[in-house]
């Protein structure tokens, strides 16, 4: 028996070679980094308006268990990688450095006027959602979430991602279930609503979380939205299809 | 929020952070995960972490947090599993014992197992492994004394067994 602290050592040393650093690990820390910032600032939120619960609970009661909500791509059809910007009316309505009436501490919506939408809509739990450009940099996009029409989180309006750029075929968000809202339990990994603003014209759009299993989801407007058990994990994959065929397949790249 | 420098201090230690994940939890895939949660966790604070003297002591603390708190919700379906073998048959060489050394400190209860890794693989004081399991230094010493004393046992046990018993 050689010395057993040398031994360790080297043990420790041999086996953690064996560990690569995990692909995307910024970009889906920050992700999820935002995911529970949201979160605290939701609890926060909830606190302060109490009613909320009943709120969602009162919406889920009359969505219609066949649709998902009413969802609508603001682009107009076009050719393929290509999203028109529109300022849409709603949007204005939306305040914009308030969440249920507390002022955020961080992360003020201050550049939202100057966004212009790309898509939103309702999901049937209620939860709305935003996708937007700032025009700032190079088409830089982000989301926001709201519910009643009052955004209630959202990512850093003027950051986004630099995969989205104005060629992307289509950007993907995820957003919290009202469940999950509501019980602040996302670590639990339990419901995300993967929602994707794909071309207008896609006539399909499959989801896989491990590339072999695929889910259909539902298409609404050039909107596919699918309720996830939690965060799509990596690997995860996507099929968009148009009238010519398949125009996306491969990994889901999420903002 | 600042992005660039999170994204700076990732770039420079996520690969360490990942190794360490992975001497904590024993699994890559665990690994992968535990990374990933307590970097989010970390971006979440970002914040307030950067302004600290040591970033990396806060992050640590997350990761370690993380795997105890991993450990103890995964506990019951871990027991239904079969215990990892021990092979003892070509059990002859420095390569037996680091095989054993390394059943060994996979097997041992997630706060030993972290105390054992911040030592000898952090090279870190007792003060602060401590401070990264949010213990006291005293707690660390016995920490590490019972798992050394449990890699001891096994191997000398093995030791006992592959060399015929007592003579």
């Amino acid at each position: 028996m050689t010395d057993l602290d040398e031994l360790i050592r080297e043990v420790l040393s041999t086996d953690a070679q064996t560990q690569l650093q995990p692909d995307g690990l910024t970009e889906r820390s920050m992700r999820l980094g935002r995911r529970l910032r949201q979160r605290r600032r939701l609890a926060f939120a909830s606190a302060v308006l109490g009613s909320v619960a009943v709120i969602v609970a009162g919406s889920l009661a009359i969505s219609d268990a066949v649709s998902h909500g009413s969802n609508q791509v603001v682009a107009p059809a076009g050719q393929l990688g290509q999203h028109d910007l529109h300022p849409v009316g709603p949007w204005a309505s939306w305040p914009r450095d308030r969440a249920y009436g507390t002022k955020l501490s961080e992360h003020a919506l201050t550049d939202v006027p100057a966004s212009q939408l790309l898509a939103g809509g309702t999901m049937t739990d209620g939860i709305q959602f935003k996708i937007y450009a700032t025009g700032q940099k190079a088409m830089p996009v982000s989301d926001l979430f709201g519910f009643s029409d009052q955004p209630i989180f959202g990512d850093d309006p003027g950051e986004g991602s630099p995969l989205y750029r104005a060629e992307a075929p289509y950007f993907a968000i995820e957003a919290m279930t009202a469940t999950t809202w509501n019980h602040g339990n996302e670590d639990q990994g339990t419901g995300q609503w993967l929602i994707v603003a794909a071309q207008p014209g896609t006539t399909s759009a499959s989801y896989s979380a491990d590339g072999t299993t695929w889910q259909p989801m539902l298409l609404q407007n050039g909107i596919a939205v699918l309720q996830l058990p939690g965060i799509a994990p990596r690997g995860a994959q996507i099929e968009l299809r148009d009238a010519q065929g398949a125009y996306v397949d491969g990994p889901l790249a999420i903002l | 929020m600042d992005d660039a420098s999170f994204q700076e201090y990732v770039a420079s230690r996520g690969q360490a952070l990942a190794r360490m994940a992975y001497l904590l939890s024993g699994s890559h895939a665990d690994a992968d995960d535990l990374v990933q949660a307590a970097l989010a966790k970390a971006y979440a604070r970002w914040p307030h972490i950067s302004a600290l003297d040591s970033p990396d002591a806060y992050v640590r603390r997350i990761l370690a947090n993380q795997h105890v708190s991993w450990w103890r919700s995964r506990r019951r379906e871990r027991l239904t599993d079969q215990p990892p073998e021990v092979v003892v048959g070509d059990a002859t060489a420095t390569r037996a014992d680091a095989d054993l050394v390394r059943a060994g400190v996979r097997a041992l209860p997630p706060r030993q197992r972290a105390a054992i890794v911040f030592r000898y693989f952090e090279d870190l004081d007792d003060a602060a492994i401590a401070d990264a399991l949010g213990c006291s230094v005293g707690t660390v010493r016995s920490q590490i004394s019972r798992a050394l004393a449990t890699l001891r046992t096994q191997c000398e046990l093995v030791d006992l067994l592959t060399s015929g018993g007592p003579s």
